[in-house]
């Protein structure tokens, strides 16, 4: 009976609405903190990319809006996460893992580099501990702007240019985002944040 | 306690109504049936308790919802059947580390096992913190 039941082949190769197989099987192995925030990333890249398959949609959406609509994706694929709960003041998005690891999201519309820059420091300096288990989390940028890579590439010099410590380096999911790692003031551990963004810029020319 | 803020959650969160459907049955069966009996869980058998022909992507979307942080009502394993159709509990590093390397080791002969894949079958049994809920109550 049990060797005609579903294998991890099988499971890998069906496809599924909302992700893909190979985040299924991460889901049901996870068991360390590193790979909890690895699927937080790839859950929220397939929660951008619904999103931003349809911006028309999107048009006349204030942040709050768009991230409720990321946070309802995470807990559809039963990640334990949480819209604006209260760590050291309200952070936009909260995912919380079996092993008591937490990944803390950001998000922003593209208005300006010095608006996405407030919500880094709140970020980095309000809502994440910079314990073992969160130092850990993103910056979701809304752009309802063009050229989408020319504007991280723009954020990320703005970033080196407000502090030049950032280490970063790229991110395998998606080429317009990236890592950047620097040193939390409060408890020195290494901070890891993604920043990427959400494409919704709308402009048909036909 | 617990099977209730699960209910919200599937009300609440489930995407489609057959993923919704399928979790507050087996939602419903877990509550009503002892420990015990519900025992080791396949997804043959969890697509018998939901009353569905077949295992389609839906049951196990449902078994990922029921699985995750936010629900923690069901803990994943995984069984190698060897050529001999022997059976052999694998942990979870097991097959991260045949996903990497692309073999697993067979835990008794040592063996590099190359179609994995097609020999380890996943199942479910219900979480501690779910038991004990069911159980308190």
């Amino acid at each position: 009976m049990i060797n005609r039941d579903i294998t991890i082949g099988q499971l890998l190769s069906l496809s599924y609405p909302n992700y893909s197989g190979s985040l299924v099987l991460k889901i049901l192995t996870y068991e360390e903190p590193d790979e909890f925030y690895d699927i937080v990333n790839e859950a929220i890249e397939y929660a951008s990319e619904n999103i931003s398959s349809n911006p028309q949609l999107a048009k006349g959406l204030n942040e709050n809006q768009i991230t409720i609509q990321i946070v309802h994706q995470l807990c559809s694929m039963g990640l334990n996460s949480e819209f604006d709960a209260s760590t050291g003041g309200h952070c936009d998005i909260t995912v919380r893992g079996k092993l008591n690891e937490v990944w803390l999201g950001e998000a922003k519309i593209d208005k300006s580099q010095s608006w996405i820059w407030e919500g880094f420091l709140q970020l980095d300096t309000r809502y994440m501990p910079g314990g073992i288990k969160s130092c850990v989390g993103g910056i979701l940028i809304y752009s309802f702007k063009d050229r989408a890579d020319l504007r991280m590439e723009k954020w990320k010099k703005y970033m080196l240019s407000m502090d030049s410590d950032f280490v970063f380096s790229s991110c395998p999911l998606n080429i317009n985002a990236f890592y950047s790692e620097h040193v939390s003031k409060r408890t020195g551990a290494t901070v890891r944040i993604r920043h990427m963004i959400v494409p919704l810029f709308f402009s048909p020319e036909k | 306690m617990l099977a209730s803020k699960v209910k919200n959650n599937i009300e609440q969160y489930a995407v489609g109504p057959a993923v919704k459907e399928l979790c507050l049955k087996m939602l419903y069966y877990f509550e009503r049936t002892s420990v015990d009996e519900v025992g080791m869980l396949t997804y043959r058998s969890l697509a018998r308790i939901c009353k569905i022909d077949d295992v389609i992507p839906e049951l196990i979307e449902a078994t990922v919802f029921m699985s995750g942080a936010l629900n923690n009502v069901l803990d994943p394993g995984f069984l190698f059947v060897d050529k001999d159709d022997e059976e052999f509990e694998l942990d979870k590093k097991s097959i991260k580390d045949a996903r990497e390397y692309g073999f697993l080791i067979h835990p008794v002969t040592g063996d590099c096992i190359y179609d994995f894949a097609d020999r380890v079958v996943l199942y479910f049994s219900l979480s501690d913190s779910f038991e004990r809920d069911v159980q308190d109550d």
